[in-house]
Formats: C-alpha cells, structure tokens, sequence
C-alpha cells in the first residue's frame, strides 16, 4: 500500500512537471503580467482624465467671497481627488514600475495635501496672520504662497536660474532679523512651532514620498501628455511634460524639503500670546536665558541641518538632468521648456545654465569666497542728491556645507554670555486733556553681558557664527564691518538691552 | 449722454491685460473676417440702396462715414470713412469702368499702461472692362493697392442659360494692407505693412420669372498674410477662410407690392501663430471662429401717395476663440501680471443676437428731390465671456485665473434715418443720415458712475453717406 502510495505521487508529480511555469506564476503572484500592465495604463488614463476634471472644476466654480481669507478652506471644499488617487494606487499595485502611475502618485502626494486638515487650519490661520505681518517683507510668503516655491508643472527656462542654495539661510533664526521671531503684532498669528509641525508632519513626507515616485518616473521615455481635452479646450494643442519637466519638478520637490529641515531645525517657539496680552509685572522672562530652549535644536533634529544640506545637492543633479536632457531632447514639438527659453533667459541672467550649476556646487560643498561692499558715505548730499560714498571692500568665506553639517547647538551662544533680568520699566505718555505725563509700568527684560571689558565683550562672540563665516575675525567684524566705537561698547557694557 | 454711459459699461471690469489682450485680438480678427469691423452691420443693419441705378455713362463721388464711438479726449476712436471717385463709359458691348477708394477703419483705444490700435489706411486704384456678347459677360478689372506694388487681378464671367436661367463665377486677389499695435507696458507688438492676400472665388445662379426671382451666391474667402520676409518668419499661419452663402428669393406680388426674402450665412476660421524673435510662439490662435446667420424680410408696397418699405431682420454672430499665450516669451511685465505662469489658455465666446423691424416711407412725388424717412427698431442681446487659466498641475491651484462676462447683456435702439436723391441738369445728389440712438441698456452688474469734474464727451452711431454724380449721356 505504502508503495501504491508513493508511486501514486511520483506519477502525480510527473504530471505536473510541465506544468511547473504555471506553479511558478501562480507563486510569484507579484511578477507584473502583460494583463496587469495594460490594467495599470488603462487606470493612469481614467485617473489623469479626472484629475484634470476635478481641477478645471475647481476653477469653474464661483469663488467663495472668503476664499482669499481662508484658502485652505476654500481648497478643502472644492477639491476632492480621492478618487483619481485610488486609481493611481490602483494601478501602481498593478504595475509597480509604470512611470505614469507613478507620476500621478507624486503629484497626487503634493496636491492631496491641501486636504489635510492640520493643512486647512494652519493655512487659514497664516492667512490671516500674513494679512498683517510682513507686509513689506517677502520671506512669509515665500513659506506657502510666493510663485518662487510654487509647486507646479515647471514652464519657464528661467527656472534653471530660480535654484539658489544660499536661500535656505533666510529661513534659519540665525540670519532673520529677530523680528520675524518676536515681532508678532497680530492676533490671529499661530503658534510658530505650529507651522513647523506642519511643515514636518504633512509637507515633507509628502515631498519625500512625492520625489522617489517620480525617480520612478524619469529615465523611462515616458511623457505626460495634457490633452486640449482635459484642459478644457480641445481646440488647445496638447502639452506634453518629459523629464526636463519632471526632473525640474524634483529639483522643486529637494529645494521644498531643504527650506523645511532648515526650518524645522531649531526651536524657535516665542510665548506670544503671553506678550500680545501684554506680561504682567511678575512675568518671567527666563525663555530668553542663554540656557533656555529657545533657539538650539529641536529634540531629534540634530540631522535636520545635514538632510537640508544633502537635499540641496540632490537639487542641483535633478538640475542639471534636467539640463541635459533638455539639450539632447529632439522631440519638442508640445514641450513646455524649449531650449531657446533657457538660452534666452541665460542671456538676461548673464550666465549659462552650467556656470549656474557650477557655482552653486561650490557655495553648498566648497569655503566659497565672497566680497561685499561696504560703502563709507560722508553723509551729505550734492546737489543733484548723490551721496558721496567710498568703496570699502571686505572678503568673507561662506562654509555652508560645515554650518549645514555641523550647526551650533544653541544660537544663542553666538552673543557673549549673558543674564536675563525680569524686570520693570516705564513708558511715559503724554496726556492732551490734563497737559501732563502719565507714567505707565510694564514688565520687560534686562539683558546684562557677563563681561565686564569691552575687549572681554568682544572676544566673547562667536563671530563665525556657527562656522558660517570662518575667517570672521574681531577686527573685521568690529572694526571694517560695525566700525563700533569704544563708547558704544561701553554703553552697551553698562546699560544692557532690552528687547 | 447716453453714448457715455455706455463707455462706463464697457470699461468696467476691463482695463487689464487678460481681457485686454484677448478683445484687441479678437477686434483683430474681426476685422480680418469682415475686411472692416462691420459694427455698421450691426448698429445700423437696415440699410436700403437709395440711389438711382444707371447703366449708362457717369463720374461719381462718394463718401461714407461712420462713426461707432468716440470719446472726445482721445481715449476712444472706433469709426470708418470710405470715400472714393468712381467713373463708367457705356460702349456698344459693354463698358470700361475705373475707381479710386481710400479706406480707412480705426478701433484705438488708449490708456495710461496698455493700449490696442487697429487700422486701415489704404487707396485702392481700379480699371476694368464688361464685356458683353449675346448671352455671355465677362468683367475683367486690374486693382492696385497702396504700399503694394503688385496688382490684384478680378475676373468674372457671366451666362445666361436660358431667360430664366442665369449662372456665373468669378475669382478675385486682392491685398488688403492692415496694421495692428498692441501695447502693455513694457511690451508693444507691432504689425506694420502686412497684407492680407485674399483669394476669393465666388459662384452665382440666378432663377426668373415674372413672379418670382431666386438667387444663390457663394463666396469663398481664403486669406492669408503676406509681408516681408522678417516679418514672415514671425508669423506662423495656418487657415484663413472665410464663407459666405446668401440667398435671395423676391416675390412679385403685383406692379406695386413685392416680397423680398433674405438668408445669409457667414462663417470665418482663423488659425495663426505668433512667434516672439527666437520663432518660438507666444501666441497661438488656436481657433478664430465667427459665424454670422441673417434673415430679413421686406414688405415693399406702394400706397396712394408713399412708397412704403416693412422690414424684419435676425441675426446672430457665434464667436469662439482659443488662444495660448506664453507671456515670458515676449514682456516681463506682462509675465509678472499673470503671477510669472508661464502658459497661459484662454478661450472666449460670445453669442450676439438682433431682432428688429423697420419702417421706411418715401413720398410718391414728381418731384427732382426725392426725399425718404426712416425709422428702426433693433434690439441686441449679448453674453460674451473671456476666460483665462494658466497651466497647473502639481499644487492644483492655478496661479492665474480670470473668468470675466461681458457686463451688458442687452441693449435696445431705435434708428432714425433721412435722405434724399436730387437730379438736376446731369448732375445727381444723394444724401443719407443715420442716426443709432440706444435708449434702453441692461447690464449683470450696476457699478457707480465716478464722479468727475473732467468727464469726457463723447459720440457715436453715426452714419453719414454722400453721393455726387454727374451723369455723361
């Protein structure tokens, strides 16, 4: 019987030996078949040709009166893509490797995050909070609104020129000026560290996620191609994205990410609520101790500055592929960056596209030198109101990729030691009705170096600032670049500051 | 003024560059589709001829001027003036004729950041010859343009089949010089001594009787533009064409009363590229369309001491344009209005429709002046759109989206027109005067009229035409 057995299943066993690719397929379930690719293709067109329905529905509809006030909002109610996710994700399952399906997804990463609700809410709140603050600045809408970062399908040659690495520094603390910090004058202005978890939380995974979808995408062939039809006008010619386009898009998707780990960087977490109330008089002011968490870096973000840095350099290769291919692309009939719009516009900028890239290579890797003018004025004018001013050339050495790669722990120790006092002060007011002063108290704080000599002062600084400028020295930064005279040292040295 | 109420509708809401480019091109267009702007068409589209026919010999001078609108101060000039000295010499089989038009038409508007001109100033010198043997004409006629040094060929040729059967066909070149400036800050594009080469061929076929007489016409216009070789290279063209049917059905009902019928379709595609000095497009028409559908009907009838003319006319105009337009490509000023977005489509549409009726009266006199009155109802229903996006994709919102309707949807008028035709002693005088005067305006939105010590005059709907002739034989 054992026997009948066995040889039962040896039989069986030749039977389905050439039957063994079938196993094989039934096995490796992942293994994309012929059926699964053209499913995947089929999907990716449904769900580009309701994409394009869902946004040209967003611009049919009437725009809300609030939509300016409240833009998140306004971009929650009206667009919902949901639907052409799910098909792209569809087909990505299908197909991992189809480049549409993978081009959708990384737009679909970007666009699906206006429908956060963390997004919404922030979004309406700085809003408001950008309605009044800067509005002589440029820095707060660059965060979220300036074209200069807006995500979108790239379409000008100048944009080969709008990637500056040295940029990432205006959204560090260390060079803003202290009132994009504390100069908060606006009630409906969010908690800062809000915006930071914001930027963390939603964007940069998105962006994250955003750009190894499209490494999916680019070096394929593949083309995206933007019907008259789904543009809503098929009287348009068809407008056809390739990896120019989709390699810019990536350079656009590192620089986004580098500006949100400089940004998210350090502790810049003001108590504004408590000073838009006004303090009482008891009110501690110790957050602004040297030793307070204001300013250092945030609890695991110790890589942050060095994943900014490494986000930089991938910007500049997905630049210059981007260059490359646009100077080999013979195909351009429907593109939307032709090679004569860069060389046009290398013209205006007075600089070739791998200058470009060449120079910005060294400002991120290399001690880069650069001279600044700091022009001596007499201080009284011609005629024709000219001032008279003489050139007072300096070199500084930028080390961007030291700052980046080791940043300074506390900011704060860039300024030479000192105490925060709690203390009270006075503003006087002058009364119209009774004719007199009257003398209001407020709680502010004194700050009061540890030094006690001006040269003590001085040698205090970290002049570098963080190794940002490593051959800063005492006598360049006091002497050519301040001209501080004794007297304002001393001064300084005696009287404090106060904020 | 009621004319300067209507500039206030106008202007509201325009006065930047997305609608501003697109209603200078599509003026542009119009006037190419309809060799001028035909706002006569529109403002006075019952227009009977008054003048006496003559198949003999004479020498005429002729002056026609209309006046759309106009403010005085500058800002505003849409009119037309043709006036022109045209002569015949009746032969023994035929005759030679000769004519020497100057055209001018204008749409210029002016103001401080932006402006659009469109003009045409041109003479038009003629010779021809008809020719007539039995039951066959010929019509050979040699044109000059000026600024052209070409000459523009027009031949035709008639047949009589049979006494209730007439055909013809006829093909004409002619070269219509027309300059265009658009202008927005930083940014002025000029198309100066360009020609629009038109190639036109036109059938006919003609059916009599006692009673009744029928007539089919067909026209067709393909044009294109010719310039010198710069400017060539800057204009990438595709299709201009345009198509006319007209039918014309007349019934005879007695010695004094007749019936005339009139139906006419014209329709008008343009497709044109604009390429900036790299040959790169800047701007692509992708599609100019205008089709214009016309009936009219004519109640003609003499009463004991009038003739009298009833008239009914409909129209309507179907407009459709599509245009991209790349704005880094030509000005940076134009690039930063439209938030840098370097793409940007555009598509408009407009529907325009008129309904009127006309009643027009002539004392029955055997006078040497005959005189004519006239009076016109017409009512003009309007919705046009304009409507721009520039491309977007990954972030979804477009940084530039502007939808503008055009604000008035309706206006009503009534026309009043006088004339008269004097023969005296060989010579003919003819004098006609129209004048458009809209009393009823009805917009989507009633914005406040500013108040200005400086407001400015302005005039429009005129129609003036003058006719000397002096007759040879």
């Amino acid at each position: 019987m054992y026997k009948s057995f066995r040889l039962l299943t040896v039989v069986i066993l030749i039977m389905l030996l050439p039957n063994c690719e079938d196993l094989d397929s039934i096995l490796n379930e992942d293994e994309t078949t012929e059926v699964d690719v053209e499913a995947a293709n089929t999907l990716v067109a449904e769900a580009n040709e309701i994409v394009f329905d869902d946004l040209r529905g967003l611009t049919e509809e009437e725009i809300s009166e609030d939509a300016y006030d409240t833009p998140g909002t306004e971009i929650k109610n009206k667009l919902d893509m949901s639907n052409s996710n799910q098909k792209y994700k569809e087909a990505v399952a299908l197909d991992p490797t189809n480049p549409g399906a993978n081009f959708g997804l990384a737009f679909m990463e970007v666009a699906m995050a206006s429908q956060d609700e963390l997004l919404v809410e922030t979004l309406n709140d700085w809003a408001n909070c950008f309605s009044t603050m800067f509005e002589d600045e440029e820095m707060g809408r660059k965060i979220s609104l300036n074209s200069e970062f807006k995500l979108g399908v790239p379409q000008s040659g100048k944009l080969f020129f709008s990637f500056e690495v040295e940029r990432v520094l205006n959204f560090l603390p260390i060079v803003t000026s202290r009132e994009y910090i504390l100069h908060r004058n606006d009630n409906e202005c969010p908690e800062i560290s809000s915006i930071q978890d914001l930027l963390e939380n939603v964007f940069l995974e998105r962006f994250t996620n955003a750009t190894s979808y499209l490494d999916n995408a680019v070096g394929k062939d593949f083309v995206f191609t933007i019907t008259g039809k789904m543009m809503g006008d098929e009287d348009q010619d068809p407008i056809t994205l390739d990896d120019t386009e989709i390699y810019l898009m990536k350079a656009f998707l590192h620089q986004a990410s580098a500006i949100i780990y400089s940004i998210i960087t350090y502790d810049i977490n003001v108590p504004y609520y408590d000073l838009i109330t006004g303090p009482e008089e008891n009110y501690s002011w110790q957050w602004l101790a040297q030793d307070s968490d204001l300013l250092t870096i945030r609890e695991g973000k110790e890589s942050s500055l060095a994943s900014a840095h490494t986000e930089l350099n991938s910007m500049l290769d997905s630049v210059e592929s981007a260059w490359n291919y646009l100077k080999s692309d013979t195909d351009v009939t429907h593109d939307i960056i032709l090679l004569e719009d860069v060389t046009g516009a290398a013209v205006e900028f007075d600089q070739e596209v791998s200058e470009a890239l060449e120079e910005a290579r060294k400002v991120l890797n290399e001690e880069y030198t650069v001279t600044i003018d700091l022009e001596d004025c007499d201080g009284y004018y011609y005629y024709y109101g000219e001032e008279e001013c003489v050139s007072n050339e300096i070199e500084l050495i930028i080390d961007l990729k030291g700052f980046m790669t080791t940043p300074p722990e506390n900011l704060k120790n860039i300024i030479p030691d000192y105490t925060i006092v709690d203390s009270i002060c006075e503003y006087e007011e002058y009364d119209d009705y009774t004719g007199d002063y009257e003398v209001t108290n407020f709680s502010c704080p004194q700050l009061t170096f540890d030094a006690t000599t001006c040269a003590e002062w001085k040698s205090g600084w970290d002049l570098t600032l963080g190794g940002l400028f490593p051959n800063m020295t005492v006598e360049k930064f006091f002497e050519e670049m301040t001209e501080l005279d004794p007297e304002d040292c001393e001064e300084i040295l005696e009287g404090g500051s106060d904020f | 003024m009621i004319f300067n109420k209507l500039t206030v509708i106008f202007d509201k809401g325009e006065g930047k560059p997305s609608p501003f480019v697109y209603t200078g091109i599509f003026l542009f267009f119009l006037s190419f589709a309809s060799g001028q702007f035909n706002s006569e068409n529109w403002l006075h589209p019952f227009q009977y001829d008054t003048s006496p026919t003559d198949s003999g010999s004479f020498i005429q001078f002729t002056n026609n001027t209309h006046i759309g609108l106009i403010q005085f101060d500058d800002s505003l000039n849409v009119f037309q003036l043709n006036s022109a000295i045209k002569g015949q010499k009746k032969l023994t089989r035929g005759l030679v004729y000769f004519s020497h038009y100057n055209y001018q038409s204008t749409i210029d508007k002016s103001m401080l950041n932006y402006s659009f001109s469109i003009y045409n100033n041109y003479f038009q010198s003629g010779v021809g010859y008809i020719f007539q043997l039995e039951n066959l004409t010929t019509d050979f006629e040699i044109t000059k343009f000026s600024n052209n040094n070409n000459i523009s060929p027009s031949v035709s040729l008639g047949v009589e089949f049979f006494p209730w059967l007439k055909g013809g066909v006829g093909r004409t070149i002619s070269q219509i010089p027309i300059n265009f400036t658009l202008n927005y800050s930083d940014f002025e594009y000029s198309l100066g001594s360009i020609f629009t080469t038109h190639d036109i061929a036109n059938y006919a076929i003609e059916l009599s009787s006692e009673l009744v007489e029928i007539k089919y016409c067909f026209t067709g216009d393909y044009w294109k533009i010719a310039s010198d070789d710069t400017l060539r290279e800057n204009i990438a063209f595709e299709i201009g064409a345009s198509h006319n049917h007209n039918l014309r059905g007349e019934l005879l009902l007695s010695k004094k009363q007749n019936i005339i019928l009139e139906l006419s379709n014209q329709l008008d595609i343009t497709k044109i590229d604009f390429l900036n000095d790299s040959e790169n497009s800047f701007l692509k028409v992708n599609k100019f369309s205008s089709d214009n559908y016309k009936f009219s009907l004519n109640y003609q009838f003499h009463s004991i001491n009038y003739f009298w003319k009833i008239g009914f006319v409909q129209q309507q105009l179907t407009l459709l344009m599509s245009n991209r337009i790349r704005p880094s490509r030509i000005s940076t000023d134009l690039e930063s209005f439209y938030n840098s977005a370097a793409i940007l489509n555009n598509k408009n549409t407009g529907a325009l429709i008129q309904r009127g009726i006309s009643f027009h009266l002539s004392p029955l006199r055997k006078n040497k002046i005959k005189l004519y009155y006239q009076v016109d109802w017409i009512s003009d229903s309007y919705d046009i759109n304009l409507n721009t996006i520039s491309l977007s994709l990954l972030g979804g919102i477009p940084s530039f989206y502007d939808d503008q309707n055009l604000n008035i949807i309706r206006k009503d008028a009534i026309i009043i027109s006088c004339g008269f035709n004097l023969i005296q002693n060989k010579w003919g005088l003819q004098m006609d005067i129209s004048q458009h005067v809209p009393y009823y305006i009805k917009v989507r939105k009633v914005y406040p009229q500013e108040i200005s010590d400086d407001k400015v005059g302005s005039y429009g709907g005129g129609l003036f035409q003058l006719n000397l002739t002096r007759y040879l034989n």
